[in-house]
């Protein structure tokens, strides 16, 4: 210890240092991480959002208080798009389980499936309620649920993790398509019969313009679900 | 398709002889293993082969009637004709004069051949 600071240390106290005791000064002390954010979200991503938060970007920053400000800025919307990316993924996997639990199958069993768009939307407004929103703000949770492809739309990495997290987006087949009105139909594929050993059959050919070439074809498609 | 089978049955009925009906069994809306619906599909996973596929158009024909005059065909395993006519969960066409004339599916929850039974008769008359 040099005399400066063997003299400054005589203003707290007249005995030598003992140095196990030290304490660092205050103004090195780190600064406590931020309060945790008003949500129920899972402790993973709780912990994503204090790790983001309580990193520091001095080493990137330099002392030019210009750069300082504007990467703050950067790293204050990483934060919180990264954040809400966390959370809409915690929505959404929370969403996909109570679509399939026990208590909402009882419920559109209850209803019928006429009642499943209604029951769909109390699900995802309890989502938003035990993510902590409230009020108007249930209307943001829902909008984060339901417009969660759009809003990733140029990230495909994210736009697949929230396809795969949410099972009526991964096994939606439901697509416009391209076959045109006023337009020839797109040639069939070859289908297959229920009968004579699932054989192949030309449905144009066979139904439309061999058998009954005059008279239209209504072609329908489903399933039995 | 159980929901508007009797409306289907009553058209095909009346009109198998203006108008061919075809059915193309296609890939489960609602698969017990994907997207399952409490009360609709309580065992029809999505299939993986032709059998598997043959088998869940048939429990669709045992367990519902069908006008005999729709002729029900199958899809392939690589689901060629819902590629190509991008018809899930349900849609239907009407191809006339060589071209496609109608192009329908559900509106929101719900399926309707509204529009099937009225180009119906507007092209043949009531029946």
């Amino acid at each position: 210890m040099c005399e400066a600071c063997e003299l400054n240390s005589k203003k707290f106290h007249d005995r030598s240092h003992n140095l196990l005791k030290m304490q660092p000064p205050a103004s090195l002390t780190p600064p406590l991480p931020p309060p945790p954010v008003a949500l129920s979200v899972s402790e993973d991503v709780l912990l994503h959002v204090v790790v983001f938060t309580t990193n520091n970007c001095d080493d990137l920053t330099g002392s030019d208080p210009r750069w300082r400000q504007a990467s703050a800025s950067m790293m204050s919307r990483a934060i919180e798009d990264a954040t809400k990316y966390e959370l809409v993924c915690a929505m959404l996997g929370r969403e996909s389980r109570l679509r399939l639990s026990d208590s909402v199958n009882a419920c559109i069993l209850a209803q019928g499936s006429d009642a499943y768009g209604g029951i769909m939307d109390r699900v995802q407004r309890q989502v938003g309620t035990e993510f902590g929103f409230s009020g108007a703000g249930v209307e943001t949770a829902l909008g984060l649920l339901r417009c969660c492809e759009s809003m990733y739309a140029t990230q495909p990495e994210r736009l697949a993790h929230v396809r795969e997290l949410s099972y009526y987006r991964k096994f939606n087949r439901c697509k416009a398509g391209s076959v045109a009105l006023g337009e020839a139909p797109p040639a069939l594929p070859l289908l297959h019969r229920f009968e004579a050993a699932l054989s192949a059959v030309d449905i144009l050919n066979e139904y439309y313009f061999d058998l009954q070439p005059r008279i239209p074809l209504v072609l329908l498609a489903g399933s039995y679900s | 398709v159980r929901f508007f089978r009797e409306w289907l049955n009553k058209l095909v009925s009346a009109y198998h002889t203006h108008a061919t009906f075809v059915f193309v069994y296609i890939e489960e809306a609602h698969a017990t293993n994907e997207w399952p619906m409490p009360g609709i599909n309580d065992s029809v996973c999505q299939h993986t082969t032709l059998q598997e596929r043959l088998a869940a158009a048939r429990k669709l024909t045992n367990a519902f009637e069908f006008d005999p005059h729709i002729h029900f065909v199958l899809d392939d395993m690589n689901n060629s004709y819902n590629i190509t006519y991008a018809s899930w969960p349900f849609r239907y066409y009407i191809i006339d004069g060589g071209n496609v004339v109608r192009k329908e599916m559900p509106v929101g929850d719900t399926v309707s051949l509204k529009e099937l039974e009225a180009w119906l008769v507007d092209t043949f008359g009531k029946v």
